[in-house]
């Protein structure tokens, strides 16, 4: 049978559109009240929510372009201890990584430089077809007595 | 590139006097000017119509389904080339991280629910799910890629030439928010500036507020990703069941008033459209 690889089709132009599981737990991120960052397949940010921007301390209309090794280095990420995290060692790359839902508590440095207990448990988003998407965390900030539940920061 | 629309409704197929100027049978489009080889997309009822056309001239067949919904396979087991010994056909269809294609189909080809078997037909049959990546059937560059709608399904984007069409039939973007950024666009590098855009536009937007999530598109929505994607033609496919041909007309109405820029055709049981 003939069927041969199209190179021409297969560079269609300058704007890749998502695959649609991540177009789909964009939206659903975006309508939820807990926190979410969604990730591509290396780790890069696709999409943080507005509850989100509390724990990362900037607004996603603010960031141009978070690559995953320069969030990784803005972030900080610490153990509870204050050791520092290997970034390949956080939820959203372990769960790629296992194609298992990953959990981790640790600290973390907002974009604004503020450090902050979370919580993060992530799933890996793989296509029907068996590739790894991306992932999806949900975070919880470690709660503060002091402050009302739902309060990040 | 020939096109002839075989079938254009939506669901369930509806013929009737209400609904005989745009026609009743469920998906199926013949896309034809290859000596080699022909190409069918989706299996609705309109299909045993394609397979009068096809019957008798040899080509091999390319059958692409977009999705195992009912009225998108059920005129395969009425497709006359299946029972022409020898003829090589094939089927390609979504993949899914269960059952393979045959599997999933043979549920409906097969006892109790039709009488004869694939493995019983007189045709070459071989099943394929779609590759990841876009390949070439005889002088045709074909794409599929995922669309938001329930259980697998694909869209696709088909070329000869310098022509390009795109067939999104099943297809609800608005439930990935329509923002109107194309990279947030569910089907966007499918429908990218093609000469003819099938578009599922089945619903009025009154409709579509009340069957969100259903998998289908409101006119409105069409013609927004019609616009989006620069299709010069955005042609309404997928039509409700309860529609008579006057509403299809006022939809058809409201979206030539609503499209910044290219025509609005709605599609039509025995339409011909040369790309």
């Amino acid at each position: 049978m003939d069927v041969l690889p199209l190179p021409k089709e297969a560079r269609m132009g300058d704007v890749a559109q998502q695959a649609i599981e991540l177009i789909l737990a964009r939206q659903l991120a975006s309508g939820l009240a807990v926190p979410v960052l969604l990730v591509d397949a290396i780790g890069d940010t696709l999409f943080f929510n507005e509850p989100a921007e509390l724990i990362f301390g900037r607004r996603l209309d603010e960031i141009d372009a978070l690559p995953f090794d320069r969030r990784a280095a803005l972030l900080a990420p610490l153990s509870m201890d204050g050791e520092p995290i290997p970034p390949e060692e956080l939820p959203g790359m372990a769960a790629m990584r296992n194609r298992r839902p990953a959990h981790a508590v640790f600290q973390m440095h907002g974009l604004d430089g503020v450090l902050r207990p979370v919580e993060a448990t992530a799933i890996p988003l793989e296509s029907t077809g068996g590739r790894v998407l991306g992932a999806i965390v949900v975070l919880w900030t470690q709660r503060d007595p002091s402050r009302p539940p739902g309060a990040a920061g | 590139m020939k096109l002839t629309i075989w079938g254009s409704r939506g669901s369930i197929a509806s013929p009737g006097p209400e609904t005989a100027r745009y026609g009743g049978n469920t998906a199926c489009i013949e896309v034809n000017d290859d000596p080699r080889c022909a190409l069918v997309l989706d299996a609705g009822t309109g299909m045993r119509l394609a397979g009068l056309a096809l019957a008798g001239d040899g080509r091999p067949i390319h059958i692409l389904l977009t999705h195992l919904h009912l009225d998108h396979i059920q005129g395969l087991g009425f497709f006359r080339p299946l029972f022409e010994p020898g003829r090589e056909i094939h089927i390609w269809g979504p993949p899914s991280t269960t059952l393979d294609l045959r599997t999933r189909l043979t549920r409906y080809l097969s006892p109790p629910l039709f009488p004869v078997r694939i493995r019983e037909l007189g045709a070459r049959v071989e099943l394929h799910d779609v590759p990841a990546r876009p390949w070439r059937v005889g002088e045709f560059g074909v794409t599929a890629d995922s669309v938001i709608h329930p259980g697998p399904t694909t869209g696709y984007r088909i070329t000869l030439g310098d022509a390009a069409i795109a067939y999104l039939p099943d297809h609800e973007p608005a439930l990935g928010g329509l923002s109107g950024q194309p990279d947030w666009t569910s089907g966007y590098d499918l429908m990218r500036g093609v000469d003819v855009l099938l578009h599922d536009a089945q619903y009025t937007s009154d409709e579509y507020r009340q069957r969100v999530g259903w998998g289908h598109s409101s006119v409105e929505h069409a013609v927004a990703v019609a616009d989006l994607a620069g299709a010069d033609r955005l042609v309404m496919i997928h039509h409700e069941p309860d529609h008579s041909d006057a509403v299809i007309d006022e939809m058809l109405t409201e979206a030539r008033q609503m499209r910044r820029g290219g025509e609005v055709t709605a599609a039509g049981d025995g339409l011909i459209l040369e790309v």
